[in-house]
């Protein structure tokens, strides 16, 4: 130690001129501060700035020049063995040439920035937007690297061997390597485990490039050409480690299996067959999995799509369909819809639909539709064939659908007068494209007020449930013409829920009232108000699911009324709606549930009674409605 | 029993080589404890490659070198406790001071005696103020034998230390310095080109060609075996008296030959069978021994 401080300190000496300049430059932001210019820009946000730029300027060079001749110079000038013939390591050449010049770098950034800073910190948050102490520990991380790199570069470039060729295609071998790695993780929009894998690379390559410069001395010692070789080997060797290493890691995230999940989410199909299970993995970050399991023989298929892709089931429950991927750094389309029909496709299908936008899939399970920001577009999967396309009529709006027939597409689209969160003009707008004809005609339309308008539909896409939100008058409800948007009728009920509505595959309407206490009430197609069924205190719920015998299964969100309880919150009710009492009550579960659709009919009704539901220690079961059973499935 | 004493330095097998150019092969030699040993060659003869290998600044493609029974590779921050170098190019660095140098040096320096870098430059009259890079060629060597001796050696390793020095000097650091050195029992490793003034110090020579060591030996014995022989007849076979013609030219109108193995018997052998009548031998210096043997014709040792 005591020598690479020695070491350290003939550096710093030999370079003194270097802290001379860096008190002139410290001067200068205020001697600029005091022209014209900058009272006009302001004395102290110009010291600031001028301060701080000009520290993080003049270290960045001094940093590239130091670590590019402080090592690299001596080789070529063939002065090392001047050190080499003392008794001391390679290594302690090499650490104390890199504190000598870390030393005079830093010294130099605190010599600009300091004062500046002290005098125009009362002006930093006008100059910059970053805390000091951040741009500080950058500038401090950037300036180790520089120096570093530009090491490297020089011991490169000063040897004048061919073998820099080499260098060149390893650099390129790496850092194609590290973009695949950090991308992939990206696409799949596990955004911050990309963010910690990068900086675990960043910060193996800063300790390869240290380490590479002590191997580099302590075996190529005074000669530059075996210098280069030597720190070549080391670099290349252990940055080949480091990528395996994160390679392999990455391989590992992506291969989490259904056993993994960490607090699983699921979504059971109508058919009760299939179930979509997602969520994170230990050790995994915000790496999200998704799979698709036969609930009949525990089988799960991955679906190689990134974190809210929106998988849906089909109508049917046949099938999954799922949205293109994220886009790529420069906006442009990575992935691609991704089908998967249980029974007939081997593996999920990559349809080659690249279009990005939330997707339906028509009854025969050979149609894809895609609502993307500008255009609406059906193609045929097993063709890969572009069927028919159009602008997207409203783009103000947001739009969902479904294929009416596999030959037309209806939209539903909500345009709101103004982009904002005040109560004004709302309208639905319903479209057909008709791919035969390859035509967009607008059906029907509907206007209201309020801050959204949320749009439900019957099992057969006739109906429609409009339900609006905000400070308004007069009925929330409202039942329309699937195709036309003609009023049917108007319901004197409202819900404090997106989801607290829903049309009954008998076409009557159950609601969930607003306000406490809850009430389950129930209309005819009509509006006709026909029962109230009371739930409980609590003061937000959702319905569920229709079961085939007709009862509804509704959840309520029991936080405020179980003030101090332990439970998840959530209180889960089997609701008769014929006998208008509540068949049973679940504590301890929490449903999942699909809350967003881009088909916005209702599921058909639920023929095996059960539902997925979390619960215990972070488990899916599966909740047998009728039984009360519960069977962990993760 | 007897007792061998481990040379100070020994290298063997060595083989260093430069891409496809081989700079040095096979080369093995022993510097015995106490001994000036002086490593002579002509320019690119491979010196200087086995003088970075012998310091542990270059490692070689193949073989062993030991300082005091240490791998010189593997040990050399430990060795450089007990080694003092003058490299062949002077390197410290040019914008430290002469005192600088010495200050860091001490620090580094286990044995430092700071004393005798202050005598020396005091007799090379060179300034401690004075920067490294302004100084003459001859002064920077100077300053880096200074500091060398200033470690305290137990052995002195100097590549062609009379590079640039003006006659005076040279003759100081001959006749002074490593004559000094001997008598104090230090060994001192040299290479040079001074071959007449390292002649009376040497005890012990080695002479490179090609990259290989062709000649290691005792001064004393190499001098009495290479013998200049003159008769006045064409050349003749001076195989007939088992003698080894280093060189054979045309002498006027007679014949010059070296030998490597001469002894008195073979030579009157050779006379007085191969009929050349009147012939006559010559001791040899060390510098016409050194050209007979590295000389362009080469010549068999």
């Amino acid at each position: 130690m005591t020598q690479t401080l020695i070491i350290a300190a003939r550096e710093i000496r030999e370079r003194t001129f270097v802290l001379l300049v860096a008190a002139f430059i410290a001067v200068f932001p205020f001697l600029l501060a005091s022209t014209a210019s900058g009272k006009r820009f302001g004395r102290l946000e110009m010291i600031a700035a001028v301060g701080t730029f000009g520290a993080g300027a003049f270290v960045f060079a001094v940093a590239i020049i130091l670590g590019a001749s402080i090592v690299g110079r001596e080789l070529t000038e063939r002065r090392m063995s001047f050190y080499f013939s003392r008794p001391v390591h390679g290594g302690t050449i090499w650490f104390g040439k890199l504190l000598g010049g870390l030393v005079l770098a830093v010294v130099s950034f605190a010599m600009i920035f300091v004062p500046s800073y002290l005098v125009g910190r009362e002006k930093w948050d006008r100059a910059f937007s970053g805390r000091p102490a951040t741009i500080v520990g950058s500038t401090l991380v950037a300036i180790l690297l520089l120096f570093l790199v530009a090491h490297a570069i020089s011991t490169i470039i000063r040897s004048r061997s061919a073998l820099a060729g080499l260098d060149l295609v390893a650099a390129a071998i790496s850092g194609g390597t590290v973009w695949v790695i950090v991308a992939s993780l990206a696409q799949a929009l596990a955004i911050d485990l990309a963010r910690n894998v990068a900086l675990a690379l960043l910060s193996a390559l800063t300790a390869i490039l240290i380490g590479a410069g002590a191997w580099q001395l302590s075996r190529g010692r005074a000669d530059a050409r075996r210098n280069h070789i030597e720190m070549s080997r080391f670099l290349w060797t252990s940055a080949a480690i480091a990528l395996a290493v994160a390679g392999a890691y990455t391989l590992w995230v992506f291969s989490a299996g259904v056993g993994d999940l960490e607090n699983p989410e699921g979504l059971l199909a109508p058919t009760g067959e299939w179930a979509l299970v997602g969520g994170l993995s230990p050790m995994r970050g915000d790496f999200h999995s998704t799979f698709v399991t036969n609930l009949a023989n525990g089988n799960a298929v991955r679906l190689p799509i990134a974190r809210f892709a929106g998988p849906e089931f089909s109508r049917s429950g046949r099938a999954v369909v799922t949205e293109a991927g994220p886009a790529g750094w420069r906006g442009d389309a990575k992935g691609e819809v991704i089908l998967y029909r249980f029974g007939r496709d081997q593996r999920p299908v990559r349809t080659g639909i690249a279009e990005r936008g939330n997707v339906v899939l028509s009854d025969d399970l050979n149609r894809v539709a895609v609502f993307g920001s500008t255009s609406v577009a059906i193609h045929e999967v097993d063709s890969q064939t572009l069927i028919a396309s159009a602008p997207m009529p409203h783009r103000r709006g947001g739009a969902r659908g479904f294929f009416v027939t596999p030959d037309v597409l209806r939209l539903l689209i909500v345009e709101k007068a103004a982009q904002t969160n005040e109560v004004v003009a709302v309208t639905l707008r319903i479209f057909e494209l008709d791919a035969k004809a390859r035509r967009i005609t607008q059906t029907g339309s509907w206007t209201t007020t309020g801050t959204q308008l949320i749009v439900h539909a019957s099992a057969d896409g006739s109906t429609l449930l409009a339900n609006r939100f905000g400070k308004v008058e007069g009925p929330r409800l409202a039942v329309l013409d699937g195709r036309t948007g003609a009023l049917r009728a108007s319901l004197p009920a409202g819900t404090g829920g997106f989801l607290g509505a829903r049309i009954l595959s008998d076409g009557r309407v159950a609601v969930m009232s607003g306000e406490a206490p809850r009430l389950l009430q129930i209309f005819t197609a009509d509006g006709t108000h026909v029962k109230d069924i009371p739930l409980g205190p609590s003061a937000r719920g959702r319905v569920l699911t229709e079961l085939a015998s007709g009862k509804l299964v509704v959840a309520l969100d029991m936080t405020k009324a179980w003030e101090g309880a332990t439970s998840k919150g959530w209180q889960t009710l089997v609701v008769d709606v014929n006998a208008g009492s509540v068949v049973r009550r679940e504590d301890d579960i929490v449903p999942s549930l699909q809350w967003w659709s881009t088909d916005p009919r209702i599921d058909t009704p639920n023929t095996t009674g059960e539902i997925l539901v979390s619960g215990g220690a972070g488990e899916l079961w599966r909740w047998n409605t009728v039984t009360g059973e519960k069977k962990k499935l993760i | 029993m007897s007792h061998v004493e481990e040379p100070v330095i020994r290298a063997e097998a060595v083989t260093v080589r430069y891409g496809k150019q081989l700079a040095v092969e096979d080369a093995a030699l022993t510097v015995p404890r106490g001994s000036v040993y002086a490593l002579l060659g002509r320019n690119g003869a491979g010196k200087s490659s086995l003088v970075r290998c012998l310091t542990g600044l270059q490692k070689p493609e193949r073989g062993t070198i030991t300082i005091f029974g240490d791998d010189v590779w593997r040990h050399r921050a430990k060795l450089m406790n007990r080694v003092g170098l003058v490299a062949e190019d002077s390197d410290a660095p040019p914008a430290m001071t002469v005192a600088q140098i010495g200050e860091f040096c001490g620090r580094l320096h286990a044995r430092w005696d700071a004393g005798t870098v202050e005598g020396r430059l005091k007799r090379f009259a060179i300034k401690p103020e004075a920067r490294f890079g302004n100084l003459s060629k001859g002064q920077k060597k100077q300053v880096m034998l200074a500091m060398a001796l200033a470690t305290s050696p137990d052995v002195l390793i100097l590549d062609d230390p009379a590079l640039g020095l003006d006659v005076v000097a040279r003759k100081s650091l001959f006749d002074e310095v490593i004559a000094e050195l001997a008598d104090r029992g230090i060994t001192v490793f040299i290479t040079t080109h001074e071959l007449s003034a390292i002649e009376s110090l040497a005890d012990r020579v080695a002479i490179m060609r090609g990259g290989r060591v062709v000649l290691d030996e005792d001064m004393e014995t190499l001098k009495q075996r290479f013998r200049r022989i003159r008769y006045a007849s064409a050349p003749v076979a001076l195989e007939a008296g088992n003698l080894v013609a280093a060189s054979v030219r045309q002498w006027g109108t007679g014949t010059e030959a070296v030998v490597s193995n001469y002894d008195e018997i073979a030579f009157e052998r050779f006379r007085s069978t191969s009929g050349i009548g009147h012939a006559e031998t010559a001791p040899m210096t060390l510098e016409e021994i050194f050209i007979a043997v590295a000389g362009e014709e080469g010549a068999r040792t």
